[in-house]
């Protein structure tokens, strides 16, 4: 499997740190100054505003401690936030020094959670033009389609086409990172904690995976309840869903989005060795062998995949138990695929 | 969603589709209701709307009936007036701002997939008035059979979706169909009641069987 990393493929220099945050504020009193770590720009979106941002990107416990050091500055200045429409959390997860498969794991992912993350972030950025899901742009899954395709051709996310999106790919090209845009403005440090702990866990789960489809199968074998609850932790997750009564049908439908570019990736070994011998990858061809009615899903193998660091141990037993029952069960096909069914 | 003022709301709303009670409206102008801190859109109706053409809904700008991303895209259905041939066109939204940039649907923020050649090369200005166009935002298609049919007696390459996200085409000189899936081709099939899915192409056959596609 090739190890090349994003920054090798694409040229570029892969930064220290994994995290970058931006916290737009419009308000009274805001502070000119935080601390070594703080950056402030002017933004043209807000009135009287002032955008904070990360001086370069930092580890998860810098970031944190950043994130106390804004709090505090704020009372310091005793600053009256007023938090409108406009304003947002963004933040960075550097991937420069990711494997592309590592990378289309993690937007794969975060294709299925999309919707129910969109929606915890809050009813304001659902359907916002600033950060539209792949539900809203339907070009984005196409897209990711393609890259997967021909993850060495820069050209399919480095475009301006795809900035407001709630998941900003192009910034792999301008700071080597994901952007994630669709955070509600806020200085609520637990909250943007919160926020930073849920990507991450998109992170972590996304090196145990060595196929994409492994994501899709994987959910549909073990069912969305237990998919979710693993990926994020139960308490991450029982806070993600727990005012989201139609979770299940939107994660549905986020597979059903992404499913595409988690059956299309093309390794890079792969497009090198197609590219050598002069041909095209993924043509149809027609003596291809064929898959018949109810041919589906099928069974996996089972993924050794761990739980995010700063969570409770993740027991392996307990899912293979559970793919294993959910197998005699004949219930590895996509759950609830009939409600999903009237939606499309 | 919300605008600073009348200027900022105009700006980004004029001459764009948005839904209304689920029909697509192109938005004519947006006045600030005096003395009320409101503002209006004056929304004129597509020619295939139930309402009476030419005539003009104003609606206020809060009203959660209006929605400028609810559309839902997917395949259009591009029938000549003379039925000599059809197009099936994918229309994708692109997370996209910029000079001209509006939020409900324009030309600038979508991007066109044609499962055949049109003979004129389209851009949205000349789809949306098409009443393919009004069909997709009421999820309106013809069964994969109606559309087989039309296709099919037809002397010219020419497709036709049956579903949001499922097209077929057909090829006279070859004789043969290609079924389509959200703007890209994902087989072919001498006879489209039988279609032989490509072994790389398996995870779509749950989402073709649920649409009428059978699969051999």
């Amino acid at each position: 499997m090739s190890k090349q990393t994003l920054a090798n493929i694409y040229g570029f220099r892969a930064k220290r740190g994994l995290l970058g945050v931006e916290i737009e504020c419009e308000g009274q009193r805001l502070p000119d100054r935080v601390t070594d770590k703080w950056t402030i720009h002017n933004d043209g979106s807000l009135r009287n505003g002032l955008e904070y941002v990360f001086a370069q990107p930092l580890t998860y416990d810098q970031a944190m401690e950043a994130l106390d050091e804004f709090e505090a500055t704020l009372q310091q200045y005793k600053t009256l936030p007023k938090m409108s429409y406009r304003t947002s959390v963004h933040v960075h997860m550097n991937v420069g020094d990711r494997t592309p498969l590592q990378v289309l794991n993690q937007i794969i992912l975060y294709g299925i959670f999309e919707e129910i993350l969109v929606d915890w972030c809050g009813p304001l950025r659902r359907g916002n033009l600033f950060c539209l899901r792949m539900k809203d742009a339907n070009s984005l899954p196409s897209k990711v389609k393609k890259w997967a395709r021909n993850v060495q051709d820069p050209q399919i996310l480095n475009t301006d086409h795809l900035r407001y999106a709630a998941l900003n790919m192009r910034s792999i090209f301008v700071h080597g990172s994901l952007e994630f845009r669709s955070m509600r403005g806020t200085t609520d440090k637990t909250l943007i904690r919160k926020w930073i702990d849920m990507l991450m866990c998109l992170y972590t789960a996304a090196e145990e995976f060595e196929q994409p489809n492994q994501i899709i199968e994987q959910a549909s074998a073990i069912g969305l309840r237990e998919f979710g609850s693993m990926t994020f932790g139960r308490d991450l997750w029982n806070e993600l869903i727990r005012e989201n009564p139609n979770w299940q049908d939107k994660m549905q439908n986020g597979i059903w989005l992404i499913q595409d570019a988690a059956y299309n990736y093309e390794p890079l070994e792969a497009i090198e060795k197609v590219g050598k011998a002069g041909k095209k990858a993924n043509v149809i061809l027609d003596d291809e062998l064929v898959a018949g009615p109810g041919e589906g899903l099928r069974p996996v193998p089972v993924v050794d995949w761990q739980r995010p660091p700063r969570d409770a141990p993740r027991l392996r037993e307990a899912m293979n138990m559970m793919l294993r029952e959910n197998m005699d069960n004949h219930a590895w096909q996509v759950q609830d695929a009939d409600r999903v069914r009237d939606d499309f | 969603m919300l605008y600073d003022n009348q200027p900022d709301a105009e700006r980004y709303l004029m001459h764009s589709w948005v839904l209304y009670n689920g029909h697509p409206y192109i938005v004519q102008g947006v006045a600030q209701v005096p003395i009320k801190h409101e503002m209006t859109c004056a929304l004129a109706p597509h020619e295939w709307n139930p309402e009476p053409f030419n005539t003009v809904v104003n609606v206020n700008i809060t009203d959660p009936q209006l929605s400028m991303l609810n559309f839902n895209l997917g395949y259009v259905n591009l029938t000549s007036p003379n039925n000599r041939s059809s197009t099936a066109c994918y229309v994708a939204r692109l997370p996209v701002r910029g000079a001209g940039y509006k939020q409900g649907l324009h030309e600038n923020n979508l991007e066109l997939t044609f499962c055949t050649p049109m003979r004129n090369p389209a851009r949205f200005r000349d789809i949306q008035r098409n009443i393919g166009f009004a069909h997709m935002c009421i999820n309106k298609y013809p069964s994969l059979r109606e559309a087989t049919a039309f296709i099919a007696g037809l002397n010219v390459p020419s497709s036709m979706a049956f579903n949001r996200q499922l097209a077929v085409s057909f090829d006279p000189e070859l004789e043969d169909f290609t079924f389509h899936y959200r703007g890209d081709p994902i087989g072919r099939a001498e006879d489209a009641a039988h279609f032989r899915l490509p072994k790389s192409k398996r995870y779509l056959s749950e989402v073709l069987e649920a649409n009428g596609v059978k699969l051999v």
